[in-house]
C-alpha cells in the first residue's frame, strides 16, 4: 500500500514537473501587463501599441477555426464573412478562448469589443482582427414581456450619456484603482431585485477583490437601482447560464457583457444602454519576446494568482464550499441510502419500483445535467441558495450510488446468517440492523469511501448552477489574470491533497479495525 | 399433553414439489427424536416449519399450547424456546466465540454483558471449547464452529433444540467431536429433535426414531425397531440400502476408478476399520479385474450386480454377486472360485484368530496387489491372463469365505 501510494506521488509530481515546464514556456510569452492607451470612438477602443494581427483578411480566416461563448448566436454573422470558415468550438468564457487561441486550438475568437479590447491590451501576444463584423449595442436582459423592464428603461433614460461614457471609460482604463463600486446606501424601500450576471467578462462584469462582482455593467445597474430605490442581489455564474435563470425567473435582470441580437431578442427584452461591436480576436503576427526571466515571471503569475486582491482567499473559500457541499452530500446521501435500504428490505413491489426507476434516473444522466434540472426546472420557481441545490442533487446521486453498494454486498451474505438470527428470536428488522449491516461493515466502508472520493471530484460541476467551488474559483481567477497556470495547478493540487487525507483517513480506519478485530476485547466484560 | 403437536402438516412449493404431504407426530417433553430417511423427503423442511422458518401450507404445529401456524404468532417469542442448530454452523463472522454466544442474550434476554460473558464462558466449557472463546469462526475448524453453535443456541436455555444435519458438513474426522456433544446433551431432560444421516447417532441418542418417506414419518419406532426389525417394507430397503454398496459390471460401465471410489466411501461411511476396508476393496478389485471383467469381454454381453452389505456399524461384510444377468454366470464363476475355502463354523467363535489370519492375509494381499498392479498395465496382452489369474485367486483365498447360496443365480462371500 505504502509502496503504491509513493509510486503513484512520484507519477503525479512527474507529471507536475512537466506541467510547469510546459506552463514555463507559454508564461514566457505572457508578458507583464502594459499601459493602456486612449480609446478612439465609444464602444471601441484600440491601443496605439497594439501588436500587429496574425490575419488581417476574412479570406486569411477560410478553412480557420472560430471559438465562440457557449450561448452567443453567431455562427451565421460570423458565417456570412467567412464562409470558409472551418468550424466553431465553443468555450465557457473569455479566458479560456484566450488560452485555446494562445495555444493554437483555434485560430481566432468572436468577441464584444469591450471584453475583447482589455484582453488586447493586457496581452500583446493576441491582436484585435481589423475588419469590423458590425456595430450593436450591449442590453440588459429581462424576462419576456415583464412589467419591469419599463420601469427600468425610465430610469436608465434618466442617466446622462455623458455619465455612460465617462462610466465606460473608468472601468476600461488601467487604473485600477478607481474600479468600486458605490454602497446601496439608499433606503431600498421598493424590495430587492435579482440580477444574473457572467462574472468573467471583465472589465464589463467580473470578480474583483474578495470575489465581489463588479463592473461596467452593475454600476450602470446600481445607477438605475438607485433611481428606482431598490436593492440588487447579484449571483455570478457562466455566460451559458445567464438567459436560462431569466427565462426560468430565478433572477429579473441578466448582464454580463451580452450583446443585443436578433435571436436573442426572440427570448428575452433587452434595455439597450451602450454602444457594441463584434469583433474577432486572432494571434498577434509576431509574439513579443517576454524581458523577464522565467524565475521573475513566475512570480508575476503567482503574485496575479493568489496574492493580488487576496485572492487566495477566493481559493480558500472555494476549497471550504468544495468540501461543505461534499460533506452534507455525503452525510444525507448515506442516511437517505440507508433510508432506502430499509424500505428495500421490506419488499413492497411499489416501492421496489420507485428505488429501481430513482436508481436508473442517477446513474443514466450525467451529474451536471441532473444539477441544471434541479436548478432551473424543480427548484426553478424557488428562492434557495444554489448551494443548497446543489447539496441536493449530489445528495441524490451519491444515495443512488451508496444503495448500490450496500445493497450488493448485504445481497452477498450468506442467507443463513438471516435464518441463525432469526431462529435465535431476532426479529426481521433487528435481525436485519444488528446482524446482517454490522458484518458488512468491513467491505462496505472503503467501497464508500472510494464512491464518497468520486463525488468530491463531481462537485466540480456544480459551477454549473453559480455555486462558488474550488473549480469555479480557478475558472474565475483565470478570467481575472487570463494566465491558466497557477490557476489549474493549485485547482488539481488541492483537490489531490483532499482526496489524498479522505485515502488517508480511510486507510488509517481500516488498521484501526483490524488492530481493534486483533485485541480480542469483549465490550463490557473487558476493562 | 405433548409439548409439539403436528398435525396434517403439509408443505408445498409448487404443485410438483411438496415435501411434505401431511406430518402428524406428537413429542414429549424430555424425548430425543431423530428423524432419518432418503434425501428430499422433508425432513429439514419439517424441522423449519416446527420454528417457522418455513411457513406451513396447511396444518397445525402446537408448540406449548400455543398453534405456532395462527397469523399473528409471536415468532420471536416461540423461537427462543426453540432453539436451532444448522447444517451449515451460522456463526456471525464478524464476532469471537465467545461474542457469537453473548450477543443474542445481551439483545433478546437482556443480560449484562458480565452476566451474559459468564453464561458464554459456562456453555463453552460444556462444549470443550472454553479455550477458543476468543477466537473468531474462521479461525475455528468445522466441528469447533459446530460446537460454538451449539453453546450459542444452549445459552438461550431453549427448552427444544432442533438439529438440522448437524454434522453433514464437516470433515469425517470432526463428526465425533459434534455428535459427542450431541450425545452429552441426549441425557439433560432437552426435547431434541435430529435430522441426521449419522444412523450410529440416530441408534444410540434417541428415544424414537421417525422414519420420513415420500413427505410423511413413515414409521416411527424405538432405534431397536427401526434398525433391526423394522415393520414396513420401505423402513426396510432403507436400512438396507443405507449399508449396502452395489455396482454394476457390464461391458458399458468400465469406470474402474468410479467404482473404487465409491466403495472407498461405502467403507468410511460404514466406519469399517482400515483392515476390514482394505479387504473389501482387495476383494471386489480383483475379482472384477481377474475374473468378472474378462468373462463378460469374452462374451461381449452379459453384467455382473456386486452387493457388499456391512452389518450394524460394520460388524459383518458380505459379497454378494448377482449373475442372473450373466448366462451360465454362477457355474463359470463356481469354476473360477473353487479354491475359495467355505466358511468355517469353528473360526467364527475365534475374532482373534480370525483377525490373525486377516493380518496376515492383507500383508500377502498388498504384496500381490502391487504386482496385480503392475499387470494390470500391461492387460492388453491376453497371454498373461493366466499367471494373473492365478495371483488374484491366491489374493482371493486370503480375504473370501464362501457362504450358503442365497438364490438361484447368487454366490455370496464373506470377506475378513
Amino acid at each position: 500500500m505504502k509502496k503504491l501510494s509513493k509510486k503513484t506521488l512520484s507519477a503525479l509530481l512527474g507529471a507536475l514537473c512537466l506541467l510547469i515546464t510546459v506552463s514555463a514556456v507559454s508564461a514566457l510569452s505572457t508578458p507583464a501587463p502594459r499601459r493602456q492607451s486612449k480609446y478612439g470612438m465609444p464602444g471601441m477602443f484600440v491601443t496605439a501599441e497594439a501588436a500587429e494581427p496574425q490575419y488581417t483578411d476574412f479570406e486569411d480566416l477560410n478553412g480557420k477555426t472560430i471559438g465562440l461563448n457557449s450561448g452567443a448566436p453567431f455562427e451565421e454573422l460570423i458565417r456570412s464573412k467567412i464562409p470558409g470558415l472551418k468550424e466553431f468550438l465553443y468555450f465557457s468564457s473569455g479566458p479560456d478562448m484566450m488560452a485555446a487561441l494562445k495555444a493554437g486550438k483555434i485560430d481566432a475568437y468572436f468577441m464584444n469589443d469591450a471584453v475583447g479590447s482589455l484582453s488586447v491590451n493586457l496581452d500583446n501576444s493576441i491582436a484585435i482582427f481589423p475588419q469590423p463584423l458590425g456595430d450593436t449595442t450591449y442590453g440588459f436582459a429581462f424576462k419576456k414581456n415583464s412589467k419591469e423592464r419599463a420601469k427600468w428603461q425610465e430610469a436608465y433614460d434618466k442617466i446622462p450619456k455623458e455619465t455612460l461614457q465617462e462610466l465606460f471609460k473608468k472601468w476600461t482604463g488601467a487604473d485600477e484603482s478607481i474600479k468600486t463600486l458605490p454602497e446601496q446606501d439608499w433606503p431600498g424601500s421598493n424590495g430587492t431585485v435579482r440580477v444574473a450576471a457572467c462574472d468573467t467578462q471583465m472589465p464589463m462584469s467580473y470578480r474583483g477583490q474578495n470575489g465581489q462582482i463588479l463592473g461596467f455593467d452593475i454600476e450602470v445597474i446600481l445607477l438605475m437601482a438607485k433611481e428606482l430605490d431598490v436593492h440588487v442581489d447579484i449571483t455570478g455564474m457562466e455566460f451559458s447560464s445567464v438567459m436560462p435563470t431569466i427565462e426560468s425567473g430565478k433572477a429579473e435582470i441578466g448582464t454580463g457583457s451580452i450583446v443585443v441580437s436578433k435571436e436573442r431578442k426572440e427570448l428575452v427584452d433587452f434595455i439597450e444602454y451602450y454602444p457594441a461591436a463584434y469583433i474577432l480576436i486572432v494571434r498577434s503576427a509576431a509574439a513579443v519576446e517576454a524581458d523577464a526571466g522565467i524565475l521573475s515571471s513566475l512570480k508575476g503569475s503567482f503574485y496575479r494568482t493568489f496574492i493580488k486582491e487576496n485572492r487566495y482567499k477566493m481559493v480558500i473559500d472555494g476549497l471550504f464550499t468544495t468540501i461543505v457541499m461534499s460533506a452534507f452530500s455525503g452525510l444525507f446521501g448515506l442516511i437517505l441510502a440507508f433510508a432506502l435500504i430499509f424500505l428495500r428490505y421490506s419488499d413492497n413491489p411499489v416501492a421496489n419500483r420507485v428505488i429501481a426507476v430513482y436508481r436508473s434516473l442517477m446513474s443514466g444522466i450525467p451529474a451536471v445535467v441532473i444539477l441544471m434540472v434541479l436548478y432551473y426546472i424543480v427548484f426553478g420557481k424557488t428562492t434557495f441558495p444554489a448551494i443548497f441545490v446543489a447539496i441536493v442533487g449530489f445528495t441524490l446521486l451519491f444515495a443512488s450510488r451508496a444503495f448500490g453498494v450496500i445493497w450488493n454486498t448485504l445481497e452477498s451474505v450468506d442467507p443463513g446468517q438471516r435464518e441463525a438470527a432469526l431462529a435465535l428470536g431476532y426479529t426481521e428488522a433487528r435481525a436485519f440492523r444488528e446482524i446482517i449491516i454490522p458484518q458488512t461493515r468491513r467491505i462496505i466502508q472503503p467501497l464508500l469511501v472510494a464512491q464518497f472520493v468520486a463525488l468530491v471530484k463531481e462537485t466540480s460541476v456544480a459551477g454549473y448552477i453559480s455555486v462558488l467551488e474550488l473549480t469555479r474559483v480557478g475558472d474565475l481567477i483565470r478570467g481575472r489574470t487570463l494566465e491558466a497556470f497557477f490557476p489549474l495547478m493549485a485547482i488539481a493540487l488541492l483537490y489531490f491533497v483532499l482526496i489524498r487525507c479522505l485515502e488517508k483517513g480511510q486507510d488509517l480506519l481500516q488498521k484501526y479495525y483490524a488492530h481493534k478485530r486483533e485485541e480480542r476485547k469483549i465490550k463490557g466484560v473487558d476493562a | 399433553m405433548s409439548l409439539i403437536q403436528i398435525r396434517n402438516l403439509r408443505k408445498e412449493y409448487s404443485p410438483d414439489v411438496i415435501p411434505l404431504k401431511s406430518v402428524n407426530a406428537d413429542i414429549e417433553a424430555g424425548e430425543v427424536i431423530s428423524i432419518i430417511g432418503p434425501s428430499g423427503t422433508g425432513k429439514s423442511t419439517l424441522l423449519r416449519c416446527i420454528n417457522r422458518l418455513e411457513t406451513p401450507t396447511s396444518g397445525q404445529i402446537i408448540v406449548d399450547g400455543t398453534d405456532v401456524c395462527a397469523p399473528g404468532a409471536d415468532l420471536a417469542k416461540l423461537r427462543r424456546i426453540m432453539g436451532m442448530v444448522f447444517q451449515s454452523f451460522n456463526l456471525f463472522p464478524h464476532k469471537m466465540a465467545v461474542e457469537n454466544i453473548m450477543l443474542p442474550q445481551q439483545s433478546l434476554l437482556g443480560r449484562s454483558a458480565r452476566e451474559a460473558y459468564e453464561e458464554a464462558m459456562k456453555q463453552l466449557e460444556r462444549v470443550g471449547l472454553a479455550d477458543k472463546a476468543r477466537q473468531y469462526p474462521d479461525e475455528l475448524s468445522g466441528g469447533q464452529k459446530q460446537r460454538v453453535a451449539i453453546a450459542r443456541a444452549l445459552a438461550m436455555h431453549p427448552q427444544i433444540l432442533l438439529f438440522d444435519e448437524p454434522t453433514s458438513a464437516l470433515d469425517p474426522t470432526m463428526v465425533s467431536e459434534v455428535l459427542s456433544v450431541i450425545r452429552d446433551l441426549a441425557g439433560t431432560g432437552l426435547t431434541m429433535l435430529l435430522v441426521t444421516h449419522e444412523m450410529r447417532l440416530a441408534r444410540h441418542v434417541s428415544d424414537c426414531v421417525f422414519f420420513m418417506q415420500d413427505g410423511e414419518i413413515y414409521e416411527e419406532g424405538s432405534p431397536e425397531q427401526i434398525f433391526e426389525n423394522p415393520l414396513r417394507e420401505g423402513t426396510r430397503n432403507f436400512i438396507f440400502r443405507i449399508r449396502s454398496w452395489t455396482y454394476t459390471l457390464s461391458p458399458a460401465s468400465r469406470d474402474f476408478h468410479g467404482m473404487t471410489g465409491s466403495l472407498e466411501k461405502f467403507c468410511k461411511d460404514q466406519f469399517l476399520g482400515r483392515r476390514q476396508a482394505m479387504n473389501c476393496q482387495l476383494a471386489v478389485e480383483e475379482l472384477a479385474v481377474a475374473f468378472l471383467l474378462p468373462a463378460i469381454e469374452s462374451a461381449g454381453k452379459g453384467a455382473f450386480n456386486l452387493t457388499l452389505f456391512a452389518g450394524e456399524e460394520g460388524t459383518e461384510r458380505k459379497l454378494m454377486i448377482d449373475c442372473s444377468d450373466f448366462p451360465e454366470g454362477k457355474k463359470l464363476l463356481e469354476d473360477l472360485l473353487k479354491n475359495i475355502p467355505a466358511e468355517r463354523r469353528s473360526s467364527k467363535g475365534s475374532p482373534a484368530a480370525q483377525d490373525a489370519e486377516s493380518a496376515k492375509s492383507s500383508k500377502a494381499a498388498e504384496t500381490s496387489k502391487a504386482k496385480a498392479n503392475a499387470m494390470e498395465a500391461a492387460e492388453s496382452s491376453r497371454a498373461k491372463a493366466d499367471s494373473m489369474e492365478a495371483a488374484s485367486a491366491a489374493i482371493l483365498e486370503n480375504v473370501l469365505r464362501r457362504l450358503p447360496d442365497e438364490g438361484e443365480d447368487t454366490v455370496v462371500f464373506r470377506i475378513l
